[in-house]
């Protein structure tokens, strides 16, 4: 026998071998650590306002299971320890008819404007909020910052997602605020999941976000400045209420209610926040 | 040997459900243990009652719900005997904080891609709101309270029956008679279910968790759907 029958021989057994490891390896069962919850939150930056808002639907499992119509601790809050998004949400369950209404709700006078709105899988906006928060209570109690501005904000959140570029939040943020600095007007960011961000006249991220964002670009003008719309808080709450009522139409992980968190400065330069809670339609 | 990680549940507990009641609080699972299709123990409890304040449970991987009520039972007993305040003041852990608790651990397990393959139903009695809290706790660490709840299949085959029916001011006949007619429906199309169920409910008094026991599901089988259509009755049995 010559030699190169004796290695193509060889070789042919080589090559059967290897198909034979690439076709039975065992297929393993593999857990999926993320899961897609639904929510959409979007912000609006005005002259004197900020708007935060957010819907209450959180899915479940498959994308079909509807887990919760009130649904909002880990959908929108506030970077300071309070307590506002969960007392609405508590009474979201117990009476939702009474609580919703387009009716102005004073919950607070002066108290944390800047607000942070996530969606994508739940349980990483949630721990995104703790690790957040506890951040900036460190940060305050030793001094290092002293108000919650919406831009130190921002950047944190941005660090706080970056820093788990490997195996990421699957968190979708808005961040808005009123500028201390900028005589009380507002400002908002968007974010991806790993901590890019810029700052924005109107902002949306989550389900739903492409059916959002084209309606609220057409809707809500702004000249000059690029990061502040031209109409009153009053307008933008009616043109929020459209878009959201129209996208819930079409996007099953959104509906249920639409809460609005609205901070604005008087010509005084005062600031005050309300929240409302509007019903979208039963889907 | 390598580090190995939780991918599939193996020893099973079928779902958990539960609803918040004029009063106090009541959930409900049956009492079968599955091994894959098998059907291994029909009598093991999945509902705890913890230091007489609050209600565990679990379906999903059985060892798994073992593990999570040792460490929740450790929890509670330290809060009652190691904190500072507990030679001054009765402190017992509140529901709330279980739960909180619950999402931390299982936070940090599935960033681990090591998960208690679990969804966990917690419920109990909130002191500082004086009203009954529910809440759960998934795999991933996703919190959720609401007024009705219910793991695994129930989510598709109970909660409609449960969303149907539930009022705020149910009183607690209404509410035992509500979550039994959802178990007897889980019976009837779960496969991995049992007709022999256990309640609990907690009030501002306590818990209690009850002895299994079997449903009655006599009649069930006359139920116009169970009988087979007449469509088949030439032929194979074939459609």
């Amino acid at each position: 026998m010559n030699a190169v029958s004796i290695s193509s021989g060889r070789l042919y057994v080589m090559c059967m071998m290897a198909w034979l490891v690439l076709v039975t390896h065992p297929v393993i069962a593999s857990f999926e650590p993320y899961q897609l919850n639904g929510g959409l939150v979007s912000a609006v930056a005005g002259k004197t306002f900020a708007i935060i808002g957010t819907d209450t639907r959180m899915i479940g499992e498959g994308g079909y299971l509807l887990e919760s119509r009130n649904h909002l601790s880990s959908r929108l809050w506030s970077v300071e320890d309070d307590t506002l998004m969960l007392e609405i949400e508590s009474a979201l369950r117990s009476d939702a008819a009474a609580l919703r209404a387009v009716k102005p709700v004073p919950i607070k006078i002066t108290g944390p404007t800047t607000m942070v709105g996530s969606s994508g899988c739940s349980t990483d906006c949630s721990q995104l909020q703790r690790v957040v928060r506890a951040d900036l209570r460190a940060a305050s109690y030793y001094g290092q910052v002293s108000s919650f501005d919406p831009a130190q904000v921002a950047n944190l959140v941005s660090q706080t997602l970056y820093s788990r570029r490997v195996f990421p939040y699957y968190a979708f943020c808005v961040v808005s605020g009123l500028d201390s600095n900028g005589g009380g007007c507002g400002k908002v960011y968007v974010y991806d999941a790993i901590g890019s961000y810029e700052q924005v006249a109107v902002a949306a991220a989550g389900t739903g976000r492409e059916l959002l964002q084209p309606i609220l670009d057409r809707l809500f003008t702004s000249n000059g400045n690029a990061n502040l719309v031209n109409e009153s808080a009053d307008a933008a709450v009616e043109y929020l209420c459209k878009a959201y009522s129209s996208v819930s139409e079409r996007e099953i992980g959104v509906g249920d209610n639409l809460v609005l968190h609205i901070s604005e400065t008087d010509t005084e330069g005062k600031v005050s926040s309300r929240v409302l809670v509007v019903k979208l339609k039963d889907h | 040997m390598s580090k190995q990680r939780t991918t599939q549940p193996i020893t099973t507990g079928t779902s958990v459900i539960g609803l918040v009641y004029d009063g106090g609080v009541m959930i409900a699972a049956d009492t079968l243990l599955s091994y894959g299709s098998m059907a291994k123990s029909f009598n093991t409890p999945r509902l705890y009652n913890i230091e007489d304040r609050i209600l565990l449970g679990a379906s999903g991987e059985y060892s798994d719900l073992q593990e999570i009520v040792a460490k929740v039972k450790a929890l509670a007993l330290q809060e009652t005997t190691n904190s500072m305040e507990s030679i001054y003041v009765d402190r017992k852990l509140p529901a709330k904080s279980l739960w909180n608790y619950l999402r931390a651990v299982m936070y940090q397990k599935r960033s681990k891609m090591n998960p208690y393959w679990n969804d966990v139903v917690v419920a109990g009695w909130d002191d500082q709101a004086d009203k009954p809290f529910l809440g759960t706790v998934d795999k991933l660490g996703t919190t959720l309270q609401e007024n009705l709840v219910a793991t695994g299949f129930g989510g598709y085959l109970a909660m409609p029956l449960l969303r149907e029916k539930w009022r705020n001011d149910l009183s607690e006949g209404e509410a035992r008679a509500l979550l039994e007619d959802a178990m007897k429906v889980l019976f009837y199309r779960d496969c991995r279910a049992s007709a022999r169920i256990q309640l609990a409910k907690c009030t501002s008094d306590g818990c209690i968790v009850s002895e299994p026991y079997e449903l009655d599901h006599s009649n069930g089988w006359n139920a116009p759907s169970m009988i087979r259509a007449a469509g088949d009755l030439d032929g194979d049995g074939g459609w």
